[in-house]
């Protein structure tokens, strides 16, 4: 380890000089402002609106129902946990209708997890090793008395770090832009997570009742491990290819041919087992359907696992091995 | 008793594909000498000066640096040796200092006035400050260097270092590597296709060819080992067929007689043009440039 973290240090210092995490700030402000700035004018058209009395009505239209007997139980928890959203908005003053600045910022994890984020990480990622090839200063690095599985390894742990920066300052950005229109509190909402779907139909039975910050905490780590195998593979082609734009184009076609397929052609079932339909893992705790059937989160996790540690162990094996010419 | 070499590199050989790119080549490097390592381009020198550094894999043989096996003790080999490989490629979205404070990193042990020492060494220190990307090519050779001092290596392995450089430069190259090699006790390999400068730099040259070494030695043994003379005489044409009776080849440059004959023949070959008639008015062996050894023992191999 001794010897370990001055490369680290390196490799996060040409990560920054490079200016590859000022674009990716940059870019993430640059959305992140933009999609605020609507939800604030989607605020102002409805400022004249009174909420409150709308909101008072639609609880006690679910206290009415609850009351009758002989509902159908999932019903009935579908209902107790709508009730409970609304009374805690009646009761802090936030219009249920407006997301809080907290939701936009976790509602960030599930949008971005799409392809905003993956694609930031195929950034950072894509040049970590081909930028040393394509400018020469590969045969400068590995003429060190450090072998190259270390150089390789403070590479990725740099990389990895990086990445964990994009995800944190990405849901810091998605808050605070939003705070400057939305209500920036509201952490401890409930929100209702766990849903499942199982033969064709929304399963409630292990759906949980969660407060905002502890959702926002699980969906971001989620998000994370999902970036981390995006890294790995990111990693890979770093290293199999010599220019940087090979490298971050082949990402980018992976990843939107990857969603292509996985979203228009359900039937060929062996799309379930490319790393992109497993990607968005945020999207389908909160309870969107994968595009597979058997693709529980456990699955997904296990399938991104897979090929996170196929991509490493080649781009390992290939980094200490190959000839520099 | 003679002290180890600090490079030995035994019977390096590499394939690639079907073809045999360096064939059991063997190089020494002792303490304080410098070693120029010629070759057309294309002979195998650039593949061998990567095996010698762990960036290509031999197909067989071994290197040895400071005693050290290079393929089963990589870094303890390596931490003796600086080398640039084909062009001082530093990172160029960074200054002098923070290229060598990177490869300090690298190394360990290596304190902030090394740093300053090293770029002192090749009078770099009053531009390393400011990015590589706005050094000349010269700049970028000496900072190089620099960055291969680092950690007080025993063996410097330069690929064409005199390569992009003014003649200024490269007597400044020259100077700078002569004193490094003396006052250091450094052993250095240069590998180079600028003769002229190499037979004025180097204590032993070795010349690789199509992947053979061809031959090495000390660069003054080389240059003398010559049967060439050269003889001006007043009547040139009668000079040259009494050389011909004798099966001697003659070549007329410049108004001297070139031609190759044992030492032994010399006087009688006089004897025999001054009973002709024939004035002399000089005989000498003639010197040969390390460039026309070069052509000689590569003469006929190259396509």
């Amino acid at each position: 380890m001794r010897e370990m973290a001055p490369l680290i240090e390196n490799e996060c210092l040409k990560i920054v000089r490079r200016r590859r995490f000022t674009v990716i700030v940059a870019i993430l402000l640059a959305i992140l402002g933009v999609v605020a700035w609507s939800q604030a004018q989607q605020l102002a058209r409805r400022q004249n609106r009174d909420w409150r009395i709308d909101l008072e009505q639609r609880v006690a239209r679910y206290e009415n129902r609850l009351r009758r007997e002989g509902i159908n139980p999932s019903w009935e928890r579908a209902m107790r946990a709508e009730l409970a959203r609304l009374r805690y908005h009646l009761d802090r003053g936030i219009d249920p209708e407006l997301p809080t600045a907290p939701f936009f910022a976790r509602g960030f994890a599930n949008v971005g997890g799409f392809l905003l984020l993956p694609l930031l990480v195929a950034v950072l990622a894509s040049d970590i090793v081909s930028a040393e090839s394509a400018e020469g200063t590969e045969r400068l690095l590995l003429t060190r008395a450090r072998r190259r599985w270390k150089v390789l390894a403070s590479k990725a742990a740099a990389l990895f770090i990086f990445t964990t920066l994009t995800l944190v300052v990405g849901g810091a950005i998605a808050w605070s832009a939003s705070a400057l229109f939305l209500h920036p509190g509201g952490w401890d909402a409930p929100v209702f997570t766990g849903f499942v779907f199982r033969d064709g139909g929304l399963v409630v039975e292990q759906a949980r009742q969660l407060p905002l910050w502890l959702d926002t905490i699980l969906a971001y780590g989620l998000e994370w491990y999902a970036m981390l195998c995006v890294a790995s593979i990111g990693l890979l082609l770093s290293v199999l290819f010599r220019s940087s734009a090979a490298s971050i184009g082949t990402m980018m076609a992976g990843l939107i041919a990857g969603t292509i397929l996985t979203r228009m052609s359900p039937d060929w079932t062996a799309g379930k087992y490319l790393f992109v339909s497993a990607l968005p893992l945020a999207d389908y705790y909160s309870g969107q359907a994968p595009p597979y059937d058997g693709m529980t989160l456990g699955f997904c996790v296990g399938l991104l696992g897979a090929w996170a540690a196929g991509s490493l162990a080649l781009a390992f094996a290939i980094f200490t091995r190959r000839d520099v010419v | 008793m003679e002290a180890l070499p600090v490079l030995r590199a035994q019977h390096l050989s590499k394939t690639i594909g079907r073809r045999l790119i360096v064939d059991d080549v063997s190089i020494e490097v002792r303490r304080g000498e410098i070693l120029g390592f010629l070759g057309p381009n294309g002979a195998g020198k650039t593949t061998t000066i990567r095996m010698l550094v762990g960036l290509i894999r031999p197909s067989g043989g071994t290197v040895e640096i400071a005693g050290h096996d290079l393929r089963s003790d990589f870094e303890a080999a390596m931490r003796k040796v600086g080398c640039i490989v084909e062009g001082p490629d530093l990172y160029r979205f960074m200054t002098g200092r923070e290229n060598l404070e990177h490869f300090a990193r690298m190394i360990g042990e290596v304190r902030p006035e090394e740093i300053e020492a090293v770029a002192a060494t090749v009078d770099m220190a009053h531009r390393l400050d400011e990015k590589v990307r706005t050094y000349s090519l010269g700049m970028r050779q000496r900072l190089g260097i620099a960055q291969a001092l680092l950690g007080g290596p025993d063996l410097l392995i330069l690929d064409e270092p005199a390569n992009g450089l003014d003649p200024a430069g490269i007597r400044e190259m020259r100077e700078l590597l002569r004193g490094l090699a003396r006052e250091r006790d450094l052993g250095i390999l240069i590998s180079s296709h600028l003769l002229g400068e190499v037979e004025q730099m180097c204590d032993r040259v070795a010349i690789i060819h199509r992947g053979r070494l061809l031959t090495s030695g000390p660069v003054s043994e080389l240059l003398t080992r010559t049967d060439g003379w050269l003889m001006q005489v007043d009547r040139a044409d009668a000079a040259a067929s009494i050389m011909r009776d004798r099966g001697l080849e003659v070549a007329r440059n410049d108004g001297w007689l070139e031609f190759q004959a044992g030492r032994e023949l010399i006087p009688n070959l006089i004897e025999a043009l001054v009973r002709e008639g024939i004035a002399i008015t000089s005989v000498q062996p003639r010197k040969r440039t390390l460039e026309e050894r070069f052509l000689d023992e590569t003469h006929g191999e190259t396509v």
